[in-house]
Order: structure tokens, then C-alpha cells, then sequence
């Protein structure tokens, strides 16, 4: 069996096959070979082809790889509208617990970091429920809850308070959870949503955005780590025992499951964008309780309300759902099972439920006779948290740009696409979008007198860095943090490629070099270009009509198909040809098919 | 002074004197007699009989039990579902026999009147207490968090990126050294595996 680390096919191999002209001789394509590289639990890396492969390429590959088998498969792959939800109308709520990036834990001086992650080696005295001990505010926990507030439009309310909410769990050592059950420490905020967030058009009802209320932020404990070591023995790792959490909980004004998914997202990056909760929900530092209700439409469902809305549905929760497609899929199934219930005329319970990955529907967790009663009680111990107002507007004014505006900002100033843009943005933590703007200054400062035109230098920085580089990182397996080649070696790329002294052929292979060479001493581009004689000499028409000749004579019926059948797309492939075949940096892609039309037109 | 005062503060009282209003106001609240129209043209006229105020009284720390003549008040019984429901929230032993349940209902009921009697008393507009703390205007300027609070914070945070500006607290790579990296919670263990507490999670444990 391979093992994990030889993920590259070799390359010799590869290079046989492509030796060959034909090519209807199909290659493995890399999503393929991903598919069974993961199948078997290895990587998903791709297979190493002759050379990088640019990702837009490769999607688009794959997009007419679909098509065909789809089309072999004689199916119509068209979105089904469920007929009943014609009748049925979704309202979601959802409640976000996002642990906060914080030094220390919420009531304890426990450090949150390091220690290399030894079980209970970060737990102070109160983390761990000896008697006598008492909770003690740690001031510093403040500052992301602030942001995170601010960032999501709520009002900071000037003083709020700590509830005890009682329950015996073996992941709470003080039998109670220190929450802000009655008095949160932020309120009315909105989250605003459009089409490119993920927002289905009907939900949208024509708007450009919709906006979802958000009811309250809260601060609360954490609970411990545990382990279920089947049939019946549970280890506790008091770690996470009190880290400062914040739950975010939303007004139920979302009707889609892809609403829902695509709220999730949104609060967890801009969570990100003002560091206030960096750990995603990959890693289980965010996790999502859905409430689901139904109710026809044009009705007021059961007359049920949540927090001024009315005319909902009864509702039952979802609880623990740990992946933005878990929360799209559980809501799905809810639904339907809802639907059916009332459809048969039975009557909605409000429940508890629980969602596994791959299942088909929920699984009931509590009923209303094993609702749990929480007792909610202020904490005596902890005096009432009082916010300055200077605090909240020093961090309003300080704010980081929110992920919409960068966006926004990277579309106006760089041209780059909304795709595109919004890929950049989420990228390395904003490290690939900090590249790409100090390489478009570093361009437009090189490209000296000429008329440049940041849009078009941006686009095409933009560009190069997303896909070209981004391909040449997946393909030698480099994360960008380890990446060695620098902005100013991008820009000297690019301006050369700019001003035609060198093909973008050569561009990719310069930056192919780059890449490999170690951090000093580092070759200056223009040197290696002198060096590995890779400047443009441009071919004479004589030359690339000699070329084409030679390509022609040798692949008949590739002419044959471009003349007498009309397939002008083939002309690309005759292109490709006589670049491939070309000195290194002769032949221009655009002269070349200037040629063979004039040629292959006779 | 907050009308929740205890009742001690009541029986204190007796030797102060008393002004009319105060006499009339905690009278409302605690007696469980009627209001004593008598008492209240005395305070009219300003001139307090001590004597005669003090020589019957308008409460007794008896109201508080279940008087064992008395039959069973309005109030509903507790079942026996609903004692065993408070005992698990609890995480108190269920009774071993009837006699013990009997004896825990009755203990629950003279608990119960005990709060009724408390939540007869009339607290519209009146803040529960939480906790003693300085509730003055000073008291609350001193607690509160501002942005000197927070200034060690604030300094600790480092702006990444020239152009695209981030915020990013440094995370520590390993402990930081502080006590509770001396301390071993796993000492309080009873049952421990490795580095884990361990918790019997069975219906039987």
C-alpha cells in the first residue's frame, strides 16, 4: 500500500503518456485520483501532472467531466422543488456558542493555551470545583465579547448580570454554569445576508439582502472534555472546563435551510475578522442548536411566539450540530419529518432532538417530561459587569474591516471578481489578500510612466496569485506560510510578463523556480531569466508558419476536423502544439493562432 | 430601609422609637391581623401610646410553620411524583421506605408554607438583593470597566498587515508558566486513568 508521504506519481510515467499526441488518450484527472487517494484514507492532495495545474483549469475539466457522465446517465440534473413546500413555510432559530480568543478562562486565571495539550494541565482551582473556591471576572475576556458585539450590530447594554444555570452533568464540576441568563451583556443586533453569502432567491422575496435579527449575545462558562470509552465509562479533561464562550442567538427570520447554513458561515467569519473567535467549526470551537418550526402558509401556525415574533409553529431544537453542512441537513430532515407529522394530522411536540452525520433524520433526545429545570438563579459571588462607554466606542472606532467590506473593497480597488474576491479574503487568514495588494503597488511603482491602470494590474495580480500560485502550492504540497517566494519576486514576474519580455509559459516555470530555491541566497528574477535564456525572442512569421507546417503535416486529421468539419475549437490544440514544441520563450500564444487561422483557413 | 428586612430587624425595633408612617408601613407588611384602625388615629395625632403598641402583638415567628391544629391549608398537597422529580434535580437519595416519604412530604409542606408566608409579603417595585455590594453612585463608577480596564489588553495585541489590517492577540505556544502548572488536578482524583478523571456513566453507579 502507498504509503501517505509518496502522494506524487512519478514522473516519467506521466510524461510517457503525454508524449503521445492523441488525445482522447484519457489521463487520470486529479479530482479522480483524489477521490481514491481519500477513499483510502490517504490525501487529498492531487497527482502530480508533467506540470502544475492551474486550478480554473482543473475545475473546468471536471464541470465537462460531469456533464458527459451525466449525459451518458440520460438523466436531467434539475434541482427538485418539493411540491409541499408550497404549503409548508420553515421559520429557524439558531443559537451559536463560539469559544472567545482569550489568554485566561472566563471566572479563573487558568490559562486557555499551551501545554502542548496534556489533559487537565490547565486547570485552576475554581475550573475544578474545590470547595471554597470563588469565581473572579477576568477583565481581559471582555475585549473579544466587545468586538464580537459591536461586529454584529448590537446595543452593549452598560450593565448586566451572571445567572447560575443548575444541572448535574460530569462535564461541570460546580454542578452550575456561571451564564447572563437574565440580563446579557449585548442585544438587537442584525446579521445581513445577500445572494453571494449563500441565500436562496426565495428568500430573498427581490431584495438584495435579507437582514436576521440577532436577540442577544451572552457570555458563559465552557464545559469540560469528555470521552466516552464505551460501554459506560466517560474521561474528563478539565481543560476547556470555564473557557469564555459567547452565544450568539438569532430571531427566528430564516426560512431555508441554506439560509441557516449560510448564517452559521457568515457569524463565524466575521467572528474571525475581528479575532474574536478564531477557532472554526471544524475544530469544535463553534457549535450550532437549531430551533425548527413549521407552519402553512398564510396561517399563524399554533400562535406560538419567540421573543416578538409571532405565528409560529410549534417548535422542536436540534442540538450539537458541529458543521455548517450538518446544520443544513438536519434542518432538512426536521422539516420534512414535521411536515409529515402534521400532514397525517398528528401534532408537533416540543422537543429535543439530536442529528449524526449521514443520517436521515433525527433522533429524539428529551421530551417535555424530561424537560430539564435550570433553576435560574443571579450568582452571589459575582458582582454585576458594568461597561464604560468609552470602552465600547474606542473598540467601534478601532474595528477591523468586517470580511463584506474587504470584499467590497478588494472588488472596487482590484478588479478582482466577487468569486475570486471572496476566496482571497477567507485565504490564510487575509495573508494571501496582504500579498496581493503589496504586489499590485510593488507593479504598478515598476511599470514606470506607462498609463497603468490599477483595475487591470490588479485583475491580473489577482489572478496569478489565486490560481497560479495557489496551483503551484497544491501541486508541491507547500502551505503558504512556508511558501519562500515574495511579493517583490511576483511583481518582477509579472511586470516582465507585462511588457512582453517573457511568455506566461515561462512566467509559470520562473515562479516553479522560485518556489523550490531555498531563502538565501535568492536569485533576482531578472537574473534568472539572463540566465536561463528564457527572454522572448519573438519568432519571425517565416518561423511560426514553418512550425504550424510541421504540426499540420504530422496530425492530419486534427486539420481535417478544424477545415472540413468546422471544429474551430481545435485550433487551441494546434496552438498548444507549437507552443509546446517551440524553443522556450519563442512563441507567443496570440501569434501562433493568428497563424494557424490564416493557415488552416485555406 | 427595604421592606424585605428580616423579621429580626422587626423585633429589634422595639426600642427605637417609632414614627407613625414607619409604624402604619411595616405594619401592612407583616401582620397577619388586621390593620388596627385605632393605632392609626393615634398616629394622626402624633402622640404614640409605646405602652399600649407594644403590649399585643401583630406577628409571630409561629406564622411561618404550619400550625399542627390548623387542617390543610388551600394549598395543594405535594405527590409523591413531584418529591421524587425534586430529589433527582437534586441529586438527593430517593426514600427507602413510606414512612421515610411521609416524613420528607410533611418536612417539604411546613418548607413550603414556610415560603408562601415569604412571598405573600408585597415586593412590587423592590430589586431582589443579590448580594451586599456598594450600590451607590461611587460604588458603581469604581466597578465599572473602562478603557483603562482594559489597557493591559488592548497593549498586548499586535496589528498584522500593512495594507490589509488585522487585529491578532499572540497566542503563547506553551504554558505560560503560570501556578497551575505546578498544581496536578488529577491529586483530588478518586478514580483517574492516565491523565483523565474517569466517571462511571451506568444506570447502576
Amino acid at each position: 500500500m502507498k504509503t501517505p508521504t509518496a502522494r506524487i506519481a512519478p514522473l516519467h510515467l506521466s510524461r510517457t503518456l503525454h508524449s503521445s499526441f492523441h488525445a482522447n488518450l484519457r489521463v487520470p484527472r486529479a479530482s479522480v485520483v483524489s477521490k481514491w487517494l481519500r477513499s483510502r484514507n490517504l490525501t487529498t492532495a492531487p497527482a502530480l501532472a508533467q506540470e502544475a495545474v492551474p486550478l480554473r483549469k482543473h475545475l473546468k475539466d471536471e464541470a465537462k467531466r460531469k456533464k458527459a457522465e451525466a449525459k451518458i446517465n440520460g438523466v436531467a440534473k434539475k434541482l427538485k422543488t418539493d411540491p409541499r413546500l408550497e404549503k409548508w413555510e420553515l421559520a429557524v432559530g439558531i443559537e451559536i456558542h463560539a469559544e472567545l480568543n482569550t489568554e485566561c478562562k472566563l471566572f479563573s486565571s487558568g490559562p486557555t493555551e499551551g501545554s502542548d495539550g496534556v489533559a487537565n494541565s490547565r486547570v485552576a482551582f475554581f475550573d475544578a470545583a474545590l470547595p471554597g473556591t470563588q469565581p473572579q471576572f477576568q477583565v481581559a475576556t471582555l475585549l473579544p465579547a466587545l468586538r464580537a458585539a459591536i461586529a454584529l450590530g448590537c446595543e452593549v447594554q452598560r450593565k448586566s448580570g451572571w445567572d447560575r444555570k443548575h444541572y448535574f452533568h460530569w462535564d461541570q464540576p460546580n454542578g452550575y454554569q456561571i451564564t447572563q441568563y437574565y440580563e446579557p451583556f449585548a442585544k438587537n443586533g442584525t446579521l445581513t445576508l445577500s445572494a453571494s453569502d449563500g441565500v436562496p432567491t426565495s428568500d430573498l422575496n427581490g431584495a438584495d439582502s435579507i437582514g436576521i435579527g440577532i436577540k442577544q449575545i451572552q457570555m458563559e462558562q465552557d464545559t469540560a472534555k469528555t470521552t466516552h470509552h464505551p460501554p459506560s465509562t466517560y474521561h474528563i479533561d478539565l481543560n476547556r472546563a470555564g473557557h469564555p464562550l459567547i452565544e450568539v442567538i438569532t430571531l427566528p427570520h430564516i426560512h431555508s435551510p441554506q439560509t441557516a447554513a449560510a448564517v452559521v458561515r457568515k457569524i463565524q467569519a466575521i467572528l474571525r475578522s475581528v479575532d474574536a473567535c478564531v477557532t472554526g467549526m471544524e475544530l469544535g470551537g463553534l457549535r450550532a442548536d437549531v430551533n425548527v418550526s413549521i407552519r402553512e402558509r398564510g396561517t399563524e401556525g399554533t400562535g406560538s411566539s419567540y421573543s416578538g415574533v409571532s405565528g409560529l409553529g410549534q417548535r422542536t431544537e436540534i442540538k450539537n450540530l458541529s458543521s455548517f453542512k450538518a446544520v443544513e441537513d438536519a434542518i432538512v430532515a426536521e422539516r420534512d419529518r414535521q411536515i409529515a407529522v402534521l400532514e397525517a394530522e398528528g401534532v408537533i411536540e416540543g422537543e429535543t432532538r439530536g442529528w449524526t452525520l449521514g443520517a436521515t433524520e433525527t433522533t429524539r433526545l428529551r421530551g417535555k417530561e424530561g424537560e430539564v429545570d435550570y433553576r435560574y438563579m443571579p450568582d452571589a459571588d459575582l458582582p454585576p459587569l458594568v461597561v464604560g462607554s468609552d470602552l465600547v466606542d474606542h473598540l467601534r472606532v478601532t474595528m477591523p474591516e468586517l470580511p463584506d467590506e474587504t470584499v467590497d473593497r478588494v472588488e472596487r480597488q482590484y478588479g478582482v471578481t466577487l468569486k475570486d474576491a471572496k476566496t482571497m479574503v477567507d485565504l490564510d487568514d487575509g495573508d494571501r489578500l496582504e500579498f496581493l495588494e503589496e504586489t499590485v503597488e510593488l507593479v504598478l511603482r515598476r511599470s514606470g510612466d506607462q498609463a497603468t491602470d490599477q483595475l487591470r494590474v490588479g485583475k491580473l495580480v489577482g489572478n496569478w496569485i489565486l490560481h497560479e500560485l495557489g496551483g503551484l502550492l497544491a501541486t508541491t504540497e507547500t502551505s503558504w506560510a512556508t511558501m519562500t517566494i515574495t511579493p517583490v519576486e511576483v511583481a518582477d514576474v509579472l511586470v516582465n510578463l507585462q511588457n512582453k519580455q517573457i511568455t506566461a509559459r515561462v512566467a509559470k516555470q520562473l515562479l516553479s523556480t522560485l518556489n523550490d530555491t531555498s531563502t538565501s541566497p535568492r536569485p533576482s528574477v531578472d537574473h534568472l531569466i539572463d540566465e536561463g535564456n528564457l527572454r522572448l525572442r519573438p519568432l519571425s512569421d517565416e518561423g511560426y508558419e514553418v512550425l504550424a507546417m510541421q504540426i499540420m503535416d504530422e496530425s492530419p486529421d486534427m486539420v481535417a476536423a478544424v477545415r472540413e468539419k468546422g471544429q474551430k475549437g481545435k485550433i487551441m490544440w494546434f496552438v498548444g502544439q507549437m507552443v509546446r514544441r517551440g524553443e522556450e520563450g519563442t512563441v507567443e500564444p496570440e501569434n501562433a493562432r493568428e497563424v494557424l487561422e490564416r493557415l488552416l483557413s485555406d | 430601609m427595604r421592606l424585605s428586612s428580616l423579621p429580626l430587624r422587626w423585633a429589634l425595633r422595639r426600642n427605637v422609637s417609632l414614627t407613625p408612617a414607619h409604624a402604619s408601613k411595616c405594619r401592612r407588611a407583616f401582620s397577619t391581623a388586621g390593620p388596627r384602625h385605632d393605632r392609626s388615629n393615634s398616629a394622626e395625632t402624633g402622640n404614640v401610646d409605646v405602652e399600649k403598641l407594644l403590649s399585643e402583638p401583630t406577628w409571630s415567628i409561629a406564622s411561618l410553620l404550619p400550625r399542627p391544629d390548623a387542617r390543610p391549608d388551600h394549598a395543594p398537597q405535594l405527590s409523591s411524583k413531584q418529591l421524587h422529580h425534586l430529589l433527582r434535580l437534586s441529586a438527593l437519595p430517593p426514600p427507602k421506605d413510606v414512612a421515610e416519604e411521609g416524613a420528607l412530604l410533611s418536612t417539604l409542606a411546613s418548607q413550603l408554607h414556610f415560603v408562601r408566608q415569604m412571598q405573600s409579603v408585597d415586593t412590587t417595585g423592590v430589586e431582589p438583593l443579590r448580594s451586599l455590594r456598594d450600590e451607590t453612585a461611587d460604588g458603581e463608577k469604581a466597578e465599572t470597566l473602562g478603557l483603562e480596564a482594559l489597557q493591559g489588553a488592548l497593549d498586548g495585541e499586535e496589528v498584522r498587515g500593512k495594507w490589509h489590517k488585522r487585529i491578532r492577540r499572540p497566542r503563547a505556544e506553551r504554558g505560560s508558566g503560570s501556578e497551575y502548572g505546578e498544581w496536578d488536578p488529577l491529586s483530588t482524583a478518586g478514580k483517574k486513568v492516565g491523565r483523565f478523571f474517569v466517571v462511571e456513566g451506568g444506570k447502576e453507579a
